[in-house]
Protein backbone atom coordinates (compact mmCIF):
# COMPACT_ATOMS: atom_id res chain seq x y z
CA UNK A 1 0.00 0.00 0.00
CA UNK A 2 1.88 3.47 -0.93
CA UNK A 3 0.81 5.12 1.86
CA UNK A 4 4.02 5.66 4.64
CA UNK A 5 3.52 6.09 8.15
CA UNK A 6 6.10 9.06 9.08
CA UNK A 7 5.44 8.57 12.77
CA UNK A 8 9.45 7.59 13.51
CA UNK A 9 9.87 11.33 11.67
CA UNK A 10 7.79 13.03 13.88
CA UNK A 11 8.79 11.41 16.91
CA UNK A 12 12.33 12.42 16.53
CA UNK A 13 11.17 15.94 16.07
CA UNK A 14 9.45 15.75 19.34
CA UNK A 15 12.25 13.80 21.16
CA UNK A 16 9.81 11.81 22.47
CA UNK A 17 10.27 7.50 22.20
CA UNK A 18 7.52 5.13 20.89
CA UNK A 19 7.49 3.53 24.05
CA UNK A 20 5.72 7.40 26.03
CA UNK A 21 3.89 7.84 22.79
CA UNK A 22 2.17 4.42 23.26
CA UNK A 23 1.79 5.31 27.12
CA UNK A 24 0.27 8.17 26.19
CA UNK A 25 -2.18 7.17 23.99
CA UNK A 26 -3.32 4.37 25.88
CA UNK A 27 -2.72 1.29 22.98
CA UNK A 28 0.21 -1.09 23.15
CA UNK A 29 4.07 -0.81 22.04
CA UNK A 30 2.94 -4.00 20.07
CA UNK A 31 0.96 -2.27 18.19
CA UNK A 32 2.67 1.31 18.19
CA UNK A 33 4.96 -0.79 16.38
CA UNK A 34 3.21 -2.30 13.84
CA UNK A 35 1.81 1.11 12.85
CA UNK A 36 5.39 2.58 12.60
CA UNK A 37 6.97 -0.11 10.34
CA UNK A 38 4.05 0.25 7.98
CA UNK A 39 2.25 -2.79 8.57
CA UNK A 40 -0.77 -1.62 9.37
CA UNK A 41 -3.60 -1.98 7.31
CA UNK A 42 -5.72 0.84 8.75
CA UNK A 43 -5.77 3.44 11.32
CA UNK A 44 -8.87 4.31 13.58
CA UNK A 45 -9.79 8.09 13.72
CA UNK A 46 -9.32 7.61 17.36
CA UNK A 47 -6.16 6.64 17.68
CA UNK A 48 -4.94 9.68 14.99
CA UNK A 49 -6.55 12.19 16.74
CA UNK A 50 -5.12 11.34 20.23
CA UNK A 51 -1.69 10.67 18.72
CA UNK A 52 -1.91 14.17 16.61
CA UNK A 53 -2.65 15.91 20.09
CA UNK A 54 0.05 14.44 21.54
CA UNK A 55 2.66 14.77 18.77
CA UNK A 56 1.08 18.74 18.32
CA UNK A 57 0.99 17.48 14.24
CA UNK A 58 -1.89 17.35 11.46
CA UNK A 59 -2.49 14.01 9.94
CA UNK A 60 -0.42 14.95 7.02
CA UNK A 61 2.60 15.33 8.84
CA UNK A 62 2.53 11.54 9.73
CA UNK A 63 0.73 9.92 7.35
CA UNK A 64 1.94 10.68 2.91
CA UNK A 65 1.06 9.24 -0.14
CA UNK A 66 3.61 8.16 -2.89
CA UNK A 67 3.07 6.62 -6.10
CA UNK A 68 3.91 2.68 -6.39
CA UNK A 69 7.70 3.47 -8.49
CA UNK A 70 8.72 5.23 -5.04
CA UNK A 71 7.03 3.29 -2.42
CA UNK A 72 8.85 0.35 -3.86
CA UNK A 73 12.26 2.01 -4.25
CA UNK A 74 12.01 3.45 -0.28
CA UNK A 75 10.94 0.18 0.91
CA UNK A 76 13.44 -2.00 -1.23
CA UNK B 1 -26.02 -19.17 30.41
CA UNK B 2 -22.81 -17.70 29.12
CA UNK B 3 -21.85 -17.64 26.08
CA UNK B 4 -18.54 -19.63 26.84
CA UNK B 5 -20.50 -22.26 28.38
CA UNK B 6 -23.37 -22.58 25.49
CA UNK B 7 -20.04 -22.98 23.17
CA UNK B 8 -18.33 -25.60 25.02
CA UNK B 9 -21.71 -27.41 25.46
CA UNK B 10 -22.73 -27.31 21.37
CA UNK B 11 -18.77 -28.11 21.00
CA UNK B 12 -19.22 -31.49 22.88
CA UNK B 13 -22.73 -31.99 21.03
CA UNK B 14 -21.05 -31.89 17.87
CA UNK B 15 -18.02 -33.88 18.71
CA UNK B 16 -20.55 -36.38 20.15
CA UNK B 17 -22.68 -36.48 16.80
CA UNK B 18 -19.51 -36.75 14.52
CA UNK B 19 -17.87 -39.52 16.72
CA UNK B 20 -21.13 -41.48 16.22
CA UNK B 21 -21.20 -41.00 12.29
CA UNK B 22 -17.74 -42.26 12.45
CA UNK B 23 -18.39 -45.37 14.75
CA UNK B 24 -21.25 -46.15 12.28
CA UNK B 25 -18.82 -46.04 9.60
CA UNK B 26 -16.29 -48.19 11.33
CA UNK B 27 -18.67 -51.02 11.90
CA UNK B 28 -19.44 -50.70 8.56
CA UNK B 29 -16.28 -51.09 7.34
CA UNK B 30 -15.45 -53.72 9.61
CA UNK B 31 -18.35 -56.12 9.95
CA UNK B 32 -20.34 -55.22 6.57
CA UNK B 33 -17.23 -54.59 4.50
CA UNK B 34 -18.65 -52.12 2.51
CA UNK B 35 -21.88 -49.67 3.07
CA UNK B 36 -22.21 -49.11 -0.50
CA UNK B 37 -23.47 -52.77 -0.92
CA UNK B 38 -21.15 -54.52 -3.81
CA UNK B 39 -20.50 -56.93 -1.22
CA UNK B 40 -24.19 -58.57 -1.70
CA UNK B 41 -23.08 -59.23 -5.61
CA UNK B 42 -20.07 -62.08 -5.42
CA UNK B 43 -19.44 -64.71 -3.32
CA UNK B 44 -17.37 -64.52 -0.70
CA UNK B 45 -15.97 -67.83 0.33
CA UNK B 46 -14.28 -68.99 -3.32
CA UNK B 47 -12.49 -65.69 -4.39
CA UNK B 48 -9.60 -64.90 -3.00
CA UNK B 49 -8.68 -62.31 -5.51
CA UNK B 50 -11.60 -60.82 -4.20
CA UNK B 51 -11.21 -60.86 -0.60
CA UNK B 52 -7.35 -59.80 -1.10
CA UNK B 53 -8.75 -56.68 -3.16
CA UNK B 54 -11.60 -55.83 -1.28
CA UNK B 55 -9.56 -56.05 2.22
CA UNK B 56 -7.28 -53.22 0.51
CA UNK B 57 -9.73 -51.28 -0.50
CA UNK B 58 -12.69 -51.56 2.80
CA UNK B 59 -10.31 -51.58 5.20
CA UNK B 60 -6.65 -49.46 4.26
CA UNK B 61 -7.97 -46.87 1.54
CA UNK B 62 -11.23 -46.14 2.70
CA UNK B 63 -10.23 -46.70 6.37
CA UNK B 64 -7.87 -43.54 6.14
CA UNK B 65 -10.39 -42.07 4.20
CA UNK B 66 -12.42 -42.13 6.51
CA UNK B 67 -10.41 -41.94 10.05
CA UNK B 68 -8.67 -39.45 8.33
CA UNK B 69 -11.03 -36.96 6.68
CA UNK B 70 -14.08 -37.48 9.26
CA UNK B 71 -12.06 -38.31 12.26
CA UNK B 72 -8.89 -36.34 12.35
CA UNK B 73 -9.37 -33.59 10.68
CA UNK B 74 -13.20 -32.69 12.22
CA UNK B 75 -11.58 -33.12 15.73
CA UNK B 76 -8.89 -30.49 14.72
CA UNK B 77 -11.15 -28.43 13.31
CA UNK B 78 -13.62 -28.74 16.79
CA UNK B 79 -10.03 -28.19 19.33
CA UNK B 80 -9.31 -24.88 17.23
CA UNK B 81 -12.66 -23.39 17.68
CA UNK B 82 -13.38 -24.61 21.19
CA UNK B 83 -10.26 -22.91 22.31
CA UNK B 84 -11.03 -19.89 20.81
CA UNK B 85 -9.59 -19.46 17.46
CA UNK B 86 -12.49 -20.26 14.80
CA UNK B 87 -10.82 -18.55 12.14
CA UNK B 88 -7.42 -19.93 11.72
CA UNK B 89 -5.82 -20.67 8.32
CA UNK B 90 -5.32 -24.29 9.30
CA UNK B 91 -9.27 -24.80 10.22
CA UNK B 92 -9.54 -23.64 6.66
CA UNK B 93 -7.20 -25.83 4.76
CA UNK B 94 -8.67 -28.92 6.83
CA UNK B 95 -12.35 -27.96 5.76
CA UNK B 96 -11.10 -27.46 2.25
CA UNK B 97 -9.23 -30.81 2.51
CA UNK B 98 -12.62 -32.53 4.10
CA UNK B 99 -14.33 -31.20 1.23
CA UNK B 100 -11.99 -32.23 -1.73
CA UNK B 101 -12.13 -35.38 -0.41
CA UNK B 102 -16.37 -35.38 -0.21
CA UNK B 103 -16.39 -34.46 -3.84
CA UNK B 104 -13.87 -36.69 -4.80
CA UNK B 105 -15.12 -39.36 -3.01
CA UNK B 106 -17.44 -40.72 -6.04
CA UNK B 107 -15.25 -41.08 -7.98
CA UNK B 108 -13.01 -42.99 -5.73
CA UNK B 109 -15.37 -45.64 -5.37
CA UNK B 110 -16.44 -45.76 -8.80
CA UNK B 111 -12.91 -46.85 -9.81
CA UNK B 112 -12.98 -49.44 -6.65
CA UNK B 113 -15.77 -50.73 -8.07
CA UNK B 114 -14.49 -50.89 -11.70
CA UNK B 115 -11.26 -52.98 -10.38
CA UNK B 116 -13.80 -55.36 -8.32
CA UNK B 117 -15.65 -56.07 -11.11
CA UNK B 118 -12.41 -56.63 -12.89
CA UNK B 119 -10.67 -58.80 -10.20
CA UNK B 120 -13.91 -60.77 -9.30
CA UNK B 121 -14.63 -61.68 -13.30
CA UNK B 122 -11.04 -62.16 -13.61
CA UNK B 123 -11.69 -60.05 -16.67
CA UNK B 124 -9.12 -57.02 -17.24
CA UNK B 125 -11.45 -55.28 -20.00
CA UNK B 126 -12.67 -52.34 -20.63
CA UNK B 127 -16.44 -53.46 -20.52
CA UNK B 128 -15.93 -53.80 -16.80
CA UNK B 129 -16.10 -49.52 -16.87
CA UNK B 130 -19.67 -49.97 -18.21
CA UNK B 131 -20.71 -53.05 -16.42
CA UNK B 132 -20.16 -51.51 -13.20
CA UNK B 133 -23.21 -50.13 -11.31
CA UNK B 134 -22.64 -46.30 -10.30
CA UNK B 135 -26.20 -46.02 -8.80
CA UNK B 136 -25.23 -48.16 -5.72
CA UNK B 137 -22.43 -45.56 -4.95
CA UNK B 138 -25.05 -43.13 -3.76
CA UNK B 139 -23.20 -40.07 -5.19
CA UNK B 140 -25.43 -37.40 -4.56
CA UNK B 141 -24.95 -37.67 -1.18
CA UNK B 142 -21.28 -37.17 -1.38
CA UNK B 143 -21.93 -34.23 -3.48
CA UNK B 144 -23.95 -32.46 -1.20
CA UNK B 145 -22.17 -32.74 1.69
CA UNK B 146 -18.89 -31.50 -0.53
CA UNK B 147 -20.59 -28.96 -1.52
CA UNK B 148 -21.67 -27.92 2.14
CA UNK B 149 -18.51 -28.15 3.46
CA UNK B 150 -16.81 -25.90 0.68
CA UNK B 151 -19.44 -23.16 1.10
CA UNK B 152 -18.72 -23.20 4.83
CA UNK B 153 -14.83 -23.66 3.84
CA UNK B 154 -15.44 -20.09 1.70
CA UNK B 155 -17.17 -18.63 4.82
CA UNK B 156 -14.38 -19.53 7.06
CA UNK B 157 -11.73 -17.30 5.09
CA UNK B 158 -13.77 -14.68 4.55
CA UNK B 159 -13.87 -14.38 8.09
CA UNK B 160 -10.36 -15.72 8.33
CA UNK B 161 -9.78 -12.49 6.11
CA UNK B 162 -11.84 -9.93 8.08
CA UNK B 163 -10.02 -11.13 11.48
CA UNK B 164 -6.79 -10.32 9.75
CA UNK B 165 -7.92 -7.17 8.68
CA UNK B 166 -9.20 -6.18 12.31
CA UNK B 167 -6.11 -7.30 14.29
CA UNK B 168 -4.21 -4.78 11.52
CA UNK B 169 -6.51 -1.76 12.53
CA UNK B 170 -4.46 0.25 15.30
Amino acid sequence: MPIVVNLDVMLAKRKMSLTELSNRVGITLANMSILKSGKAKAIRFSTLEEICEILACQPGDILEYMDEEAYKKLMG
Amino acid sequence: MSLRTFNRITTWVVAFILNLLVAISLYNILFCYKFNGYHTHYELSNNHRWFICNFIFGYIIDGFFLIFFLLVLPAKIILLISIGKPFDISNIRNLNAISYCLLSMDFVYYAENVLLEMVSKNNFSFKALFETNFKTIGWQWYLLAGAIVFVIARAFKRGYDLQKEQELTI
